[in-house]
């Protein structure tokens, strides 16, 4: 029989009671002083974003301003979709714009050879893309770094030149001219919509099973296979996923543009944009790939008016200074420095 | 004999050049473990180097070659000293924006230098033919396996005969114990770096007097060089070697035989030959372990 635990009080402590209150204090303070982290706040303020971009077509935005909206959603598709395979599972997918092209192609091919109307295509264009990213990945998933984003980089350059070589099935370098629709507010709202949802599937994906086996994968390969993960199928989905998207927003964005060619659907732009929006966000963040996107497209249009030669020469510049400066991206390094405050202040805490 | 011979010698004139160039793809990425995606681009800059040494100064790109060398070995070195060693030990992303950030100004700076318009170095001897064997190569592209051969004979000689490749081999192969043996790894990247634009420039004059080019090219020309080494293995000369000259054979081949679509399909063809071998054979076809930098 014990006497229970005796209450060893050394007389230096102090008293027990004020210990638990100060305890509890440094939590609630480092709360306080990051708002942003309580999950019922951030829900409203999405929430109010969204209803914000519901209700601003409504007030007679010009089409210009629409379609720079529209373009801004696009792109956060994209880069939040890029970002499941780079950025979670680690596996750098530097030939993404391949799908971009194919969900375009789909579209085009159809509508020319089968005479569907652009709607019916729509599903198609994230089956071809999941089917291609299927066919792709599983051999090319087995490379590790740089091989595979190299890798990609060739079956976005060889579809490319298949697009360009076969010119009865695809119209060559002529292109494919879709009917054109001149609704800006209708692509407003179907970009609204692509981006509002993969940005909450990537929340969700974030939180996930999935997720966390992505992460895994990212951090230690082989150990995420010690411990049970399907290494292969976890990266799999990412990449089918990633891809599925990527041709959706690919053959709706065809449409949008009512014609197509090898030069536009698969242009290498698109891939330094993508780099560089992610980078600059975050790359692996939820909201890093929507940041970089939106801070990177107002930018864009806002100062700079440049095309060709001067346009390359402008992103090879950002892109090296970016990777140079800013290596976390603006959400990686605001997430930095709100740990560095958290621990500081725990630290004072701790010392006082 | 006839048609197909022919074939096959333009094939191996075509992989030379690919040999030279993969081999400075895979001698940095080798020992620095860093892809250079500015690496067809590095080829163009030569290319209009030699053009211009021609074009202006009336200088014959064989003998500006050492110069453009000596060049191409500067740029690399200051190439890797400001900007490449920066991200030589962090993830692989680094250093793949960083090159291809490179590569994207190298590529506007040749569009706004010399406009999209093909180019062609023409020389004395541009519409001269050699004839062995009943068969024909144009004098300038006789000179481009001419020239590739010596020069990757003079870098497996670097590589294995000197103290400064050696070094090289060592930092490839183990960092930490090059270090303790007193190496400066800084210097062994930079200088690897170099001696890899270097040959890349060299093929780039050798190519530039042999057929058109455009700033548009570069990215061919660096998928095509990785290909050829993930083909023959990293750092594997022989293999190197070897697998340029498949894909100059592949490359030729689907261009006289495969009626119009032929000569479009080089980087498809490129392409789906590393799929298959990547499944078949990891680690090239040469097989073996990819420690080594340059045998």
């Amino acid at each position: 029989m014990s006497s229970g635990t005796p209450t060893v009080s050394t007389p230096g402590a102090p008293p027990p009671q004020k210990a638990a209150q100060r305890l509890s204090a440094a939590p609630v303070r480092a709360l306080a002083a990051s708002r942003l982290a309580d999950p019922r706040l951030r829900a409203g303020l999405f929430a109010a974003g969204l209803a914000a971009l519901l209700v601003t077509p409504l007030f007679g935005l010009n089409n210009s301003a629409l379609l720079l909206f529209s373009t801004v959603f696009m792109w956060i598709g994209l880069t939040s979709s890029w970002n499941i395979i780079s950025g979670f599972t680690g596996y750098v997918d530097f030939g993404h714009g391949v799908f971009f092209g194919i969900g375009g192609y789909t579209a085009g091919l159809l509508v020319t050879h089968l005479e569907m109307p652009f709607w019916y295509t729509v599903p198609f264009a994230p089956v071809f893309g999941f089917v291609f990213a299927l066919v792709v990945g599983y051999p090319l998933l087995r490379l590790r770094g740089v091989y595979f984003s190299i890798a990609m980089l060739g079956a976005f350059m060889a579809m490319r030149e298949l697009a360009l070589v076969f010119r009865d099935f695809t119209g060559g370098s002529g292109g494919i001219i879709f009917e054109a629709v001149i609704d800006r507010t209708l692509f407003y709202y179907v970009f609204l919509g692509v981006a509002v949802i993969v940005v909450l599937g990537t929340v969700w994906l974030r939180r996930s099973q999935l997720g966390s086996s992505m992460l895994a994968v990212r951090e230690n390969e082989i150990g995420a296979e010690a411990r049970g993960i399907n290494t292969t199928m976890v990266k799999l989905t990412a990449f089918c996923v990633a891809g599925s998207i990527t041709a959706l927003i690919g053959s709706l964005w065809a449409y949008q543009t009512a014609f197509i060619d090898p030069a536009i659907m698969f242009r290498d732009v698109l891939l330094i944009n993508l780099a560089l929006m992610v980078t600059l966000g975050g790359l692996g963040t939820v909201w890093g790939p929507a940041l970089g996107a939106t801070v990177f497209i107002l930018l864009r249009e806002t100062l700079w008016e440049t095309e060709g030669e001067d346009f390359l020469v402008f992103f090879g510049v950002a892109l090296i200074v970016v990777v140079l400066t800013l290596p976390k991206g603006i959400a990686g390094s605001l997430a930095d420095r709100v740990h560095l405050a958290r621990a500081r202040r725990a630290g004072k805490e701790e010392s006082r | 004999m006839g048609q197909l011979s022919q074939v096959v010698l333009d094939g191996i004139v075509l992989g030379g050049f690919y040999a030279l160039v993969a081999q400075g793809l895979s001698l940095v990425f080798g020992v620095m473990g860093v892809l250079n995606l500015a690496h067809g681009e590095c080829v163009l800059i030569g290319a209009y180097l030699a053009w211009t040494a021609q074009h202006y100064l009336g200088v014959d790109p064989l003998i500006a070659l050492p110069v453009i060398m000596a060049l191409g070995f500067g740029f690399g070195w200051v190439l890797c000293r400001t900007l490449v060693i920066r991200v030589v030990e962090r993830p692989p992303l680094m250093s793949l924006l960083l090159t291809f950030g490179i590569g994207a100004v190298a590529q506007g700076v040749l569009l706004k230098l010399f406009s999209s318009t093909p180019r062609v170095t023409t020389t004395g001897y541009s519409a001269d033919v050699v004839s062995i064997f009943g068969l024909t190569i144009p004098t300038p592209r006789a000179f481009m396996l001419l020239g590739a051969v010596v020069i990757l004979v003079l870098t497996w000689a670097l590589l294995n005969r000197t103290r400064v490749g050696r070094s090289i081999q060592a930092a490839a192969q183990n960092k930490a114990a090059a270090r303790v043996v007193g190496i400066d790894i800084a210097a062994v990247y930079a200088i690897a770096f170099g001696i890899g634009i270097a040959l890349v420039f060299a093929g780039g004059t050798l190519l530039g007097s042999a057929q058109g080019f455009y700033p548009f090219l570069g990215p061919l020309l660096t998928m095509k060089a990785f290909a050829i080494v993930v083909l023959g293995g990293v750092g594997r000369m022989t293999g190197t070697v070897l697998a340029a000259m498949v894909v100059g054979l592949i490359e030729t081949l689907l261009a006289s035989y495969v009626p119009s679509v032929g000569t479009g399909l080089g980087i498809a063809a490129a392409f789906i030959l590393v799929v298959v071998v990547l499944v078949v054979r990891p680690n090239g076809i040469s097989g073996g372990k990819q420690v080594t930098a340059g045998v």
